[in-house]
């Protein structure tokens, strides 16, 4: 039979039963609009993360430990609170590559508290490195002052850390000055240099910001296992290419740095973790990848209910098949093949998933967009579309009716037409 | 093929071709673990532009022989030729295709598709067939004017007569120009109005050429045909040949009046050699 009757057909029987016919509709509506919420919230969430790591500078290579066994692809590098392996001379070395510009060290200083105008706030630790950090180095990231001066007794406050240390209803300002007592009990008087802009990305990571630098605060050291001499030694390095162009080359060429004899972090690092070299990219990859699972696994249990919406359209179309034994068999005695018959009711199925699909759709998307506004709205978290979602959305919906209907459509072909006709 | 032995002479014109065909045509329908036999070994010969009346009491087999003919059921043994082609042994979709390309049927409870109008009704076999749009649409409308059903084209069933819906459904069995029509009880349903214009209808479509089998129990409405055939406990108990009474219509006349039937103008294809 010709497409376009089968088509007309096929409609106007599911015209006929509106009710029922929207009613299983709605079960797919339900199936594929709730799998494409979960997965534009998760596209949405990811694409916010990756926009923090997507703000770095793309010459950027991070030096950094990582434990040998959460593999790279389950997430961000965390160096953590494994000690410093990364020796002065590790840096210089790593200087003297070729289309290495820059290799910033930073090392956790523990501390025990800050002091401001009598009132002392414990703490934790500050982070000690140079002016070149990407994170105290742009002059536009200041709401106040500048980058600390290596040498001096200076620091950088992100904006929590600077309202923490100046307590309700005071501000602290570039210029004011500090009490940092250390874990040793001494007491050194530090100079505000700066205080950053509230960042309002996701994270909101540079908001607790407390940065000074390392002359005159840190002084680490461990003898290099190369040399034996004693040497600084860092938590981590943040090196920078000449341009984006050589950025991976550079990775290489550090990772193989570190794989090879001349390194002391290969030495000290401690057994279970490993030196691990990674780009931005290199980053938001394993985010996505991340991202990708934990999306696939919530959405997997959004399918329940598109499978539930795949039993609505073959109980239906069980009915109908019932219902219009009588048909089936005029169908058949005026002509109709058994592919005929099949089609008809297949075709029926699949415009029942395919109206469902693309209402679903519309409605998953809604969803979509509503859950990104309502828990990321502070965040401003952009609302991604996953336009292959949407393919699949429609693929799965037209797989769904035929998958449905066609056990139902394979009972039709089976009526026979002398017990047909004579069906009341 | 075989001679058109006992055959009236208007279709010796028509040629040696014999419509429907039986040799030794058996079937039994199971009960339980118990094979019912329905019919025992039919043999028939209808010549091609005959119109055919079987009658018989309930349960004689009468209706399975029309379905065993009309290739919706399959003979558990013997020989069927429908317009010379052997269709015993064909397969499900090979008898869908034969139904569709010799066949029209008519039922007693008329079997129109109710949520489609009489055009589309019509059209349907067309498009089975895969016939374009525009073609079947111009085509259901001539097959239903010629039936006087000009104003009921776009009426669905629930909105037409008993007689009009049979009209119909009429026209739909002529949709394909098929050279058989089989009806089974196609006056059952009706008032003995209708019924007679039913008749002259199938007398009007055997005088274009159609060879027309119709079961029936009432023995006025089997007069409408040249042949009555008896079936009894599944054998053809005694067959009358006459002259076929016709209210509407003088007799036949003696050769094939072309272009009576609604389908002919336009499919002269299957005309006779």
């Amino acid at each position: 039979m010709m497409l376009s009757e089968t088509l007309r057909m096929a409609g106007q029987s599911l015209w006929s039963h509106k009710a029922r016919s929207l009613l299983t509709i709605l079960g797919v509506v339900i199936g594929i609009g709730s799998v494409l919420a979960v997965v534009t919230l998760g596209k949405s969430f990811e694409a916010s993360i990756v926009s923090e790591f997507d703000a770095l500078d793309s010459r950027t290579v991070f030096v950094t430990i990582t434990a040998n066994d959460t593999g790279f692809q389950q997430g961000p590098p965390d160096a953590g609170n494994v000690g410093s392996v990364f020796t002065e001379r590790d840096r210089q070395n790593l200087l003297a590559l070729e289309h290495v510009e820059e290799a910033v060290p930073s090392a956790e200083l523990p501390i025990a508290a800050f002091t401001y105008q009598g009132r002392t706030l414990p703490y934790r630790s500050v982070t000690a490195t140079t002016p070149e950090a990407d994170e105290v180095r742009d002059p536009d990231a200041y709401a106040d002052g500048k980058v600390f001066v290596a040498g001096e007794a200076q620091i950088v406050l992100g904006n929590a850390t600077a309202r923490l240390i100046a307590g309700p209803d005071r501000d602290l300002q570039a210029g004011d000055s500090l009490i940092l007592r250390l874990v040793t009990g001494e007491e050194v008087n530090v100079t505000v240099a700066g205080v950053l802009k509230r960042d309002d990305t996701l994270f909101g990571s540079a908001n607790s910001i407390a940065m000074v630098p390392i002359d005159p605060f840190y002084d680490q050291r461990v003898a290099s296992p190369i040399t034996g001499q004693p040497t600084l030694v860092y938590g981590g390095l943040t090196l920078r290419a000449d341009s984006s162009r050589n950025v991976d080359d550079v990775r290489d060429a550090v990772a193989t740095y570190f794989e090879g004899p001349s390194s002391d972090a290969a030495r000290l690092v401690p057994d279970g973790t490993r030196v691990l070299v990674a780009t931005p990219s290199d980053i938001t990859a394993a985010i996505g990848t991340a991202f990708d699972q934990v999306t696939l696994f919530i959405a997997a249990i959004a399918v329940v209910s598109l499978v539930v919406g795949a039993i609505g359209i073959a109980n239906i179309m069980l009915v109908a098949v019932v219902e219009r034994t009588r048909e089936i068999g005029v169908m058949k005695a005026i002509g109709a093949r058994n592919r005929d018959v099949l089609w008809l009711f297949l075709v029926e199925a699949i415009i029942v998933g395919l109206l469902g699909s693309a209402l679903g759709l519309v409605i998953g998307l809604g969803g979509g967009a509503a859950l990104v506004a309502g828990l990321f709205a502070e965040q401003g978290a952009p609302f991604v579309v996953p336009w292959a979602w949407l393919g699949i959305a429609v693929a799965v919906g037209v797989g769904v009716g035929a998958v449905a209907g066609y056990l139902p459509a394979r009972r039709a072909t089976r009526v026979q037409p002398v017990q047909a006709l004579a069906h009341e | 093929m075989t001679g058109a032995e006992g055959t009236i002479g208007r279709a010796g014109l028509r040629g040696p071709l014999i419509a429907i065909e039986a040799r030794d045509l058996r079937k039994a329908y199971r009960s339980g673990p118990q094979a019912v036999p329905v019919l025992h070994g039919i043999d028939l010969a209808v010549p091609q532009g005959e119109f055919v009346s079987i009658m018989g009491p309930s349960g004689s087999g009468k209706s399975t022989l029309l379905h065993l003919i009309g290739l919706l059921d399959e003979p558990d043994g013997g020989r069927l030729r429908l317009m010379g082609r052997d269709v015993a042994g064909l397969d499900e979709n090979g008898r869908a295709v034969a139904r569709r390309d010799l066949l029209g049927f008519v039922f007693q409870s008329f079997h129109l598709v109710a949520r489609l109008t009489a055009q589309h009704n019509v059209m349907l076999p067309m498009a089975i067939a895969g016939m374009p749009l525009k073609q079947r649409q111009a085509r259901a409308a001539r097959i239903l004017g010629t039936l006087g059903l000009d104003d009921r084209l776009h009426h669905r069933p629930s909105e037409l007569s008993g007689g009009q819906k049979q009209r119909v459904a009429i026209a739909r069995a002529l949709a394909l120009d098929p050279p058989i029509v089989l009806a089974d009880e196609p006056t059952g349903n009706l008032d003995s109005r209708s019924s007679r214009d039913i008749m002259a209808l199938f007398q009007r479509l055997n005088q274009a050429g159609k060879t027309v089998v119709q079961v029936t129990h009432d023995l006025t409405m089997a007069r409408y045909g040249n042949r009555i055939l008896h079936v009894r406990d599944g054998v053809i108990e005694r067959e009358e040949y006459r002259q076929p009474r016709s209210a509407t219509l003088s007799a036949p006349a003696p050769g094939p009046r072309r272009a009576v039937g609604p389908a002919r103008r336009s499919r002269p294809r299957r005309d006779a050699p």
